[in-house]
């Protein structure tokens, strides 16, 4: 009952349902309230990792300094930022569509990699920053975020 | 090459282009006016090879000639050849581009308020970029801003300079809240909100902005935090399988199999608390547990706890048992041998092991 309690709460903050609907969803009226406290609650993330991928490095570093400046400007604890190593994807073909066996050329495609770790972010921090820092992505330059939320054992973990 | 020899370089070479460039137009000059003087009196004639004039007259002081540097060009007066096609450096042409005539103190976030491509006349700045092959080619500097694709192809950070990001971070930091102090430390964030949830996003250049891979969610828990028993703990490693990490003493549910991240993070708490509740759950055929199922060696309940205690009986002549159990020697024999059970056969655990033994059995070795 709790879990079911815990989507209807959930479908009831995505989808803001009038009040008369969520009536209709919830078990009873006092659950209900308390499923309004719940969702006043901000997440809470412990970790969020910003990887940004792109073919000039030069660029990524510009971005950098743009997200070490916002995070600053924020108040947002940028935690570390981190450079792999580039990725080379390369390929030995043809000079030629068929035939001439003794001419290859070769292509090489490189992959330049910049990541952030920021640490303890409440939930609407979270997405000003990255709504911030994702508008402003350059071209032809990639992002995977992983966001790790830290949450409480549910009620029926009873200990 | 060093930096003053390069400068004279330049310069000479400027010089002798300015100088040919004049000499030529000057004497094409000279041919025409003598055909068009000429012409309409005495057509046929050729008209004679003239001696060669290149600049006016030069001034004379003290006995020295004065070299003229702006080869009769000057501005007072009149030209020396009003048809001489002029060449000014860029500099001079731009005199009035948008870009010379900002003011110092302008609002830069005014003038590049969003993302665009390059734009020459609205960049005050030096800029160059691109390739030049040798030293001979553009004098061994890469091409101006002017008309340059290479400055348009790169993305620019122009919209996203110091004052940029303070003018708009200013505006949207009313949209952030501070984190609670009470959890400073990353400890703190576990004792009190155990369960860690991870989802991913990507973002690309695509057809699609949605991605397959968002839909992974990654629960993990530390399994100290559940408060289980020692049975219900064993149990629930046994269920979890490879989802356990006994390194960090972690559990880990990733959840991939619902199209939906929300499906997946309802069906990782689901898999948790199924988990939770039947390792808390005591079957009647657990106690049938052996030495084989166990996890790890125990001595308690082991076959070579009864051995040694018979052996040790003999020897030292005692029929309470749990006397025999406190005795010193079996404890250190306890220690030792579980130690080589549970953390494997070092050469230290078993150097150990051999001394427990020999001290158990009262054997002296040479």
């Amino acid at each position: 009952m709790n879990l079911y309690r815990g989507i209807t709460s959930k479908l009831l903050l995505k989808q803001s349902f009038s009040i008369n609907q969520a009536k209709f969803f919830s078990v009873s009226r006092i659950n209900f309230n308390s499923d309004l406290k719940e969702r006043d609650l901000d997440d809470l993330y412990k970790k969020v990792v910003v990887q940004v991928r792109g073919h000039d490095n030069a660029v990524l570093e510009s971005y950098k300094n743009f997200v070490q400046q916002t995070s600053k400007e924020l108040d947002v604890n940028l935690n570390e930022i981190r450079q792999p190593d580039r990725f080379i994807e390369r390929w030995t073909i043809l000079k030629s569509r068929f035939s001439n066996r003794k001419h290859m050329r070769q292509y090489e495609m490189r992959t330049h990699f910049r990541e952030f770790e920021f640490k303890h972010l409440t939930g609407s921090t979270c997405d000003t920053l990255l709504e911030y820092i994702q508008r402003n992505l350059p071209e032809g330059v990639a992002m995977h975020v992983h966001k790790t939320k830290i949450t409480q054992l549910p009620e029926h973990f009873n200990n | 090459m060093s930096l003053v020899s390069k400068f004279s370089r330049a310069q000479s070479s400027i010089f002798t282009i300015n100088t040919c460039v004049v000499n030529t137009f000057f004497s094409s000059h000279l041919n025409t006016k003598f055909y068009s003087t000429e012409s309409a009196e005495n057509a046929d004639e050729r008209p004679a090879k003239k001696e060669r004039v290149f600049f006016r007259e030069q001034d004379e002081v003290d006995g020295f000639k004065v070299f003229d540097v702006y080869m009769n060009k000057k501005k007072d007066e009149r030209s020396f050849d009003q048809r001489v096609k002029r060449t000014y450096p860029r500099v001079q042409r731009d005199r009035f581009a948008r870009y010379n005539r900002m003011p110092i103190d302008q609002d830069w976030t005014n003038v590049w308020p969003t993302a665009s491509p390059f734009k020459q006349t609205a960049v005050p700045l030096p800029v160059r970029q691109g390739f030049v092959k040798n030293m001979i080619e553009n004098d061994g500097l890469p091409p101006e801003k002017y008309a340059n694709v290479e400055l348009i192809k790169i993305p620019n950070f122009l919209h996203l300079t110091p004052p940029h990001i303070k003018k708009q971070c200013g505006a949207i930091k009313k949209f952030c809240t501070p984190w609670p102090k009470e959890l400073k430390t990353d400890e703190d964030c576990e004792k009190n909100f155990p369960i860690e949830i991870t989802t991913s996003t990507y973002i690309y250049d695509g057809p699609s902005v949605r991605d397959d891979r968002a839909r992974v969610v990654k629960l993990q828990i530390k399994l100290s935090s559940l408060n289980l028993d020692k049975r219900s703990n064993d149990k629930l490693i046994k269920l979890a399988e490879d989802r356990y990490d006994p390194a960090t003493d972690t559990l880990t549910l990733i959840t991939d199999r619902c199209p939906y991240r929300r499906q997946n993070e309802d069906y990782a708490n689901y898999l948790l608390t199924t988990l939770y509740y039947e390792s808390k759950q005591c079957e009647d055929w657990e106690s049938e547990i052996t030495e084989d199922d166990m996890r790890t060696f125990e001595w308690e309940k082991s076959k070579s706890k009864e051995n040694i205690l018979n052996t040790i009986r003999n020897i030292e002549k005692i029929e309470d048992e749990t006397q025999a159990v406190n005795l010193k020697q079996v404890k250190t024999y306890q220690n030792n041998l579980s130690k080589i059970f549970n953390e494997g056969e070092t050469d230290t655990n078993i150097l150990q092991y051999k001394q427990s033994v020999l001290n158990l059995l009262k054997i002296k070795t040479a």
